[in-house]
């Protein structure tokens, strides 16, 4: 215990009264709310059909506890990576003469209340709904709480062994680096998940041939290998969800929670004790960064950096290298894919009539709105990719402000560094789902060229505001992309997409209306196609001068 | 000419004076120690002279040009290492040293012939393909100082050379700065490391509370603290007392503009 008072002191030292206050109220509004919805929503199985109210009672039990079990899961492996081999402290305790059994007792402690203090805080009101609506007695809110400690003395257990052991499989590789690795697999699994219970099918019955199917359906145990099951059936033996109690049910799972429970702890325990040490030891070497390294790698950067001046070129092979030797930065490209192909994805799936009639023009109306929309994804991505660029300059900064090196040249550098991947990917995305959605040439030409346009602008503004507003402070780059620069980069270059299609509506309009009058493109829609494009370039090389120039007074006004 | 010139510089962050009006003037070729106690403002100073601060008041002149008017001519002119090396932890020690020559835009032959000599000498030939980040300080303190000799400039300025360097390497720097003066570089040396500053330097200015409280060879200094056969540090322990700082920065004169 005497290890964790460093940690209670600096919670202590933290929590100002305003704080406090605020966080006091907005939790209590959370709270409220969510026991009101869940309440309603249980009085509604319940009033509604009373047999089929109870099995969906117990199904969306079992599905919230697996919610809350795979958060609990993923949040407690984040926290003991971080705890285990990332925290400040470890360096004072490794070399003190403390024994790694008192070690492992604090990091489990550590790892339980740190990762299950929000998962608890949230799901609480839920639980109660359930205790409410059921009329429950003292045994429901006792077992509660043994079901939920025992879920996190679980979860906090595998995810404290989990960490040892990819720490010690993955050899010379940073905690950090691993940390942004497991994040996104974690989050990735944790959908999976989710889709594997297909929880749309609940609402569904139609799907099934009978009510009989849809009731054994929804009767199957879910996941009943979990923890969550097992949590989720005693509790709901006790609620009387399964009509009567069966105590023999109850004492099983709840057995088979506290065995699970002490199994678990007994090997992190004894994980710890035999791969923390080497773990720890090969947490703090060096990652070589292989590939980026080999010569088609480095030949392909040089000649891609070719066209640009001396200084540019160099400042962008670096970030080049610098981001793909990072795999906090490198991984989120995993998401990037998987948002590019749920994108395309989803035109794929729309209802549209392929043939004439309303589906043409359907086609390509969302055509013309997908400029929108790839242009606001271009925004997030501008965000989170290269409007931290200067501010992850940070402690480095010193080694350009004391070259011959130009803001200027800094920022153009930024530029073209974030411009070139950008509009590939925003024009991949245009040229994508224009094919799906079978568009006119017209709304081809139109859609590319403005999204040339508006990408380039948006780097503009991302790298202006960035480097006006910096935060050489931020510990990651998601950091800037929250900060005052982030949110003033994300209104503006969402104005600039917005204003752009407005301008662009009328020359589509036009063009519209000339197709279905069957008059085709005449010179009045091309002159229009032309204006509309013109202002576009127009707005864009506003924001993008607008924007570099403050971004390079700014900076060059900073000290440091 | 002087390589380095500074008249009456004075510096505040907000309202707090960091420095009061520093005049000093260090000739080329000369290895100078600027000497003071923590706080005293000797990084502050650096930083106005290789263009990473501006002055409040006052002129600063390196190389011939000032620092306000033409930054970018002094940065062409200037080496510098910074008394806390952050480097770009994931580029490796080579790359680092490409990257440092591109923005004195020379080519990677010019920058592999100047460093072939430097990284042999600080024994930094097995880590030049390795990342940054797995180099100790040492070893940053080093690589830094052969990228800021990349360009050959014609004034270096190293603020706290000898932190976290092992005895021999310690040993390595002291040659080649009088190595580089030799050459007739300018050498400033910030340091409160007083053996560096004794064994190295012609001439010292020793800096206290933003004012220069003494400048001079060290015979002068110590005759002006009146410690004839004292070593450095006895004369910077006596200059950087309280009364006899506040005494000798009212008596000193102000180099012309």
């Amino acid at each position: 215990m005497m290890l964790l008072y460093p940690r209670y002191a600096a919670f202590r030292r933290e929590g100002s009264r305003q704080h406090v206050l605020v966080l006091t109220i907005l939790g209590l509004l959370f709270w409220a709310g969510t026991y009101a919805i869940t309440v309603r929503i249980l009085n509604h199985f319940v009033t509604v059909d009373p047999d089929l109210g109870l099995v969906l009672a117990a199904k969306l039990l079992a599905l919230l506890f697996l919610m809350w079990l795979s958060f609990l899961g993923f949040s407690a492996l984040i926290t003991a990576l971080s705890q285990c081999f990332l925290a400040h402290d470890l360096s004072l305790l490794v070399v003190a003469p403390v024994t790694l059994r008192r070690l492992f007792c604090a990091k489990f402690f550590e790892v339980a209340g740190f990762a299950s203090w929000t998962a608890v805080f949230l799901a609480l009101p839920v639980w109660v709904a359930y205790g409410v609506v059921f009329d429950a007695g003292p045994a429901y809110y006792l077992s509660l709480i043994a079901a939920v400690a025992l879920c996190v003395v679980i979860t906090a257990a595998v995810g404290l062994m989990v960490a040892v052991a990819l720490v010690n499989l993955f050899p010379a590789r940073r905690a950090r680096d691993l940390l942004s690795l497991v994040a996104l697999v974690g989050l990735v699994g944790v959908v999976i998940l989710l889709r594997a219970v297909k929880p749309e099918e609940f609402v569904r019955p139609e799907d099934f041939g009978t009510w009989a199917e849809y009731l054994v359906s929804l009767s199957n145990p879910m996941l009943p290998w979990l923890p969550s099951y097992w949590a989720a059936r005693a509790l709901g033996e006790i609620l009387g969800l399964y009509h009567t109690i069966h105590w023999d049910a109850v004492i099983l799972y709840g057995g088979l929670l506290a065995a699970g429970a002490v199994v678990s702890l007994l090997a992190a325990a004894g994980v710890f004790r035999e791969m923390f040490r080497t773990g720890f030891s090969k947490s703090q070497e060096a990652a070589r960064a292989k590939w980026t390294r080999q010569s088609w790698w480095q030949g392909a950067v040089r000649v891609l950096s070719r066209p640009f001046p001396s200084r540019m070129r160099a400042l962008i092979i670096k970030d080049i290298s610098t981001f793909f030797r990072e795999p906090s930065q490198w991984s989120q490209l995993f998401l990037l894919m998987a948002v590019i192909a749920v994108y395309l994805y989803n035109f794929r799936v729309l209802p549209l009539d392929p043939a004439g009639g309303t589906g043409y023009f359907l086609r390509n109306l969302l055509a013309f709105l997908n400029v929108a929309l790839v242009g606001l994804v271009a925004t997030a991505l501008a965000a989170r990719f290269i409007l931290p660029g200067v501010s992850m300059e940070g402690n480095t900064l010193w080694v350009l402000r004391s070259s011959p090196l130009t803001v200027p040249e800094l920022l153009w550098a930024k530029f073209w560094g974030g411009f070139l991947p950008l509009v590939v990917v925003a024009e991949l995305l245009v040229v994508l789902s224009n094919t799906l959605l079978d568009t006119t040439m017209f709304l081809g030409v139109l859609s590319v060229t403005a999204i040339l346009f508006l990408s380039a602008a948006i780097v503009g503004l991302a790298v202006g505001l960035g480097a006006a507003y910096p935060r050489f402070d931020a510990a990651d780059s998601a950091q800037v992309a929250t900060s005052y620069a982030g949110f003033l980069f994300m209104v503006l270059s969402a104005l600039l997409v917005l204003t752009s299609v407005t301008v662009l509506a009328w020359p589509v309009y036009h063009s519209f209306r000339a197709a279905w009058l069957g008059w085709g493109m005449g010179a009045r829609e091309w002159v229009g196609l032309v204006g509309g494009m013109s202002a576009v370039a127009g707005l864009s090389t506003i924001a993008i001068y607008a924007a570099m120039r403050t971004g390079c007074r700014r900076l060059e006004l900073r000290e440091g | 000419m002087s390589a380095i010139a500074c008249y009456n510089l004075c510096k505040s962050f907000g309202s707090f004076p960091v420095l009061k009006g520093i005049s000093l003037e260090v000739e080329r070729g000369e290895l100078y120690g600027f000497l003071g106690p923590n706080g005293a403002g000797k990084t502050t100073t650096i930083k106005i002279l290789t263009g990473l601060l501006l002055p409040s008041r006052g002129r600063a002149l390196v190389a011939g040009f000032d620092v306000t008017v033409d930054p970018y001519e002094v940065k062409r002119r200037v080496g510098y290492v910074p008394d806390r090396v952050f480097l770009y932890e994931k580029l490796t020690g080579a790359e680092f040293l490409e990257f440092v020559g591109h923005l004195y835009k020379l080519d990677p032959r010019t920058v592999r012939g100047e460093s072939a000599e430097l990284i042999e000498r600080f024994d930094l030939g097995d880590w030049t393909g390795e990342l940054i980040e797995a180099y100790s300080h040492g070893m940053r303190q080093k690589l830094a100082l052969t990228a800021a000799l990349l360009h050959r400039p014609e004034v270096v300025v190293i603020d706290e050379p000898m932190v976290g360097l092992d005895p021999r390497s310690a040993r390595r720097v002291k040659t080649l700065l009088r190595e580089l003066v030799d050459r007739g570089q300018t050498v400033f040396l910030s340091t409160h490391t007083l053996e560096v500053a004794e064994e190295l330097c012609s001439r010292v200015a020793i800096i206290h509370r933003g004012q220069i409280v003494a400048q001079g060879t060290l015979d002068s200094l110590r005759r002006e603290a009146m410690h004839d056969d004292g070593s450095l540090e006895a004369v910077f322990l006596r200059l950087t007392e309280e009364e006899t700082a506040v005494e000798r920065v009212a008596a000193e004169p102000v180099l012309p503009r």
